[in-house]
């Protein structure tokens, strides 16, 4: 292969990518914790991004949390830290997100039992690959996640759990979603560590 | 006529079908700014990548020629390759371009979901367009996954260029299609 341009090369803006971060571990002005050894930093730009055809953030929140995988497995029982999808074993790590609460509105219709988990409801959409789960919980029902079928013989999904001020969010696969309510319990633990 | 960025009955087939030029070229279709990298990996021939930059809307590819692309499909290969193998991955030049399909599979449907979640919440100003930090998101859950450092999802452009000599090492993964490390010769050289 031929040497590169090297005015190719030095087109390409690149960004630190993630990188431990040296803050303290202290709570943040939303009211959660960001524990030192779990933290993953992104650096971007705030406002107008580099590249105009992508959408401007309105996160505010700039910290990721990673939970490695091996980490959940020894505090959340019967928690796989590996998943067969396809031919690979992935990683089941909970990178966490966070971000203000988003609301959209809950469907009441083409509500459908979930035999596997008693206490999730399945709504339906317009894709056979998408759906969206609810939560009966306390006497209410809530919006639990989102969830896609990976055509690797499971399904993935995003949970969202909502607090007061933001919410947070993390992938978690199928075969884990009978452990959820003890992941939920691992994250709030950790994010309110320094409480 | 509103942009409409939704992911579309084909698009969903496509990624049933494991057909990610499909699923890309659906999405460049829509100006999604992710497919330009993500039609740039997974086209069988670069010649409609080619083609797609000359008759496409120069503002949507940043003005930059087919070379550039082509030099950051490359490039994200590469990266891949190298970053399997940080992560401890050992397997023979069929095996490991198999994984960089599967990497490929689960950028493709992290995209698809962050932008299903994206165009019910309306988060940002465009429903169903992601921001850079959106798109690193699911970048980095993708390669935790594999076990591929963080470190190699650059933060932006999709990757930080790799050094020559892993470009000698691994560039020949860029040619999917083909079925020997002597496939694609560079168009763009």
């Amino acid at each position: 292969m031929n040497k590169l341009s090297p005015a190719i090369l030095s087109a390409v803006v690149l960004l630190p990518a993630c990188a431990p971060s040296h803050a303290p571990n202290a709570q943040n002005s939303a009211g959660f914790c960001t524990p030192e050894e779990f933290r993953v930093a992104y650096t971007s730009s705030k406002g107008t991004p580099v590249d105009g055809n992508f959408d401007i953030d309105d996160n505010p929140f700039d910290v990721r949390l990673m939970i490695p995988a091996e980490y959940v497995a020894k505090v959340v029982s019967g928690y796989q830290p590996t998943v067969k999808v396809r031919t690979s074993e992935l990683r089941q790590s909970l990178y966490l997100t966070f971000d203000v609460v988003r609301s959209s509105k809950l469907a009441t219709e083409n509500v459908l039992e979930v035999p596997e988990h008693a206490s999730l409801r399945k709504v339906e959409t317009d894709s056979p690959y998408y759906w969206h789960f609810l939560e009966d919980f306390d006497g209410e029902t809530k919006s639990w996640g989102s969830c896609y079928d990976n055509h690797g013989g499971s399904y993935d999904c995003t949970r969202v759990l909502k607090r007061d001020d933001f919410q947070v969010s993390y992938m978690i696969n199928q075969k884990n979603i009978p452990f959820y309510q003890k992941v939920d319990k691992l994250v709030l633990d950790t994010i309110t560590a320094c409480q | 006529m509103e942009r409409s960025l939704q992911i579309s009955p084909k698009e969903d087939i496509a990624l049933a079908q494991k057909d990610l030029e499909t699923f890309w070229y659906s999405r460049l279709q829509k100006k999604d700014p992710v497919a330009r990298i993500g039609y740039a990996i997974w086209v069988s021939d670069p010649e409609r990548l080619r083609t797609a930059i000359i008759t496409g809307d120069p503002e949507y590819w940043s003005h930059r020629p087919f070379a550039y692309w082509d030099l950051m499909a490359r490039s994200t290969v590469v990266n891949l390759a190298v970053g399997l193998d940080k992560g401890g991955y050992i397997g023979t030049f069929a095996e490991t371009s198999a994984k960089i399909k599967e990497i490929g599979l689960a950028v493709a449907q992290f995209h698809a979901l962050y932008t299903r979640n994206d165009y019910e919440k309306k988060v940002g100003q465009v429903p169903g367009l992601l921001s850079l930090k959106q798109m690193a998101d699911y970048h980095h859950v993708a390669f935790e996954q594999f076990n591929i450092p963080p470190s190699f999802y650059g933060g932006t452009w999709f990757g930080a260029i790799p050094e020559q000599l892993q470009f000698d090492t691994y560039g020949h993964l860029y040619c999917h299609d083909c079925d020997s490390a002597e496939g694609y010769t560079g168009k763009a050289q």
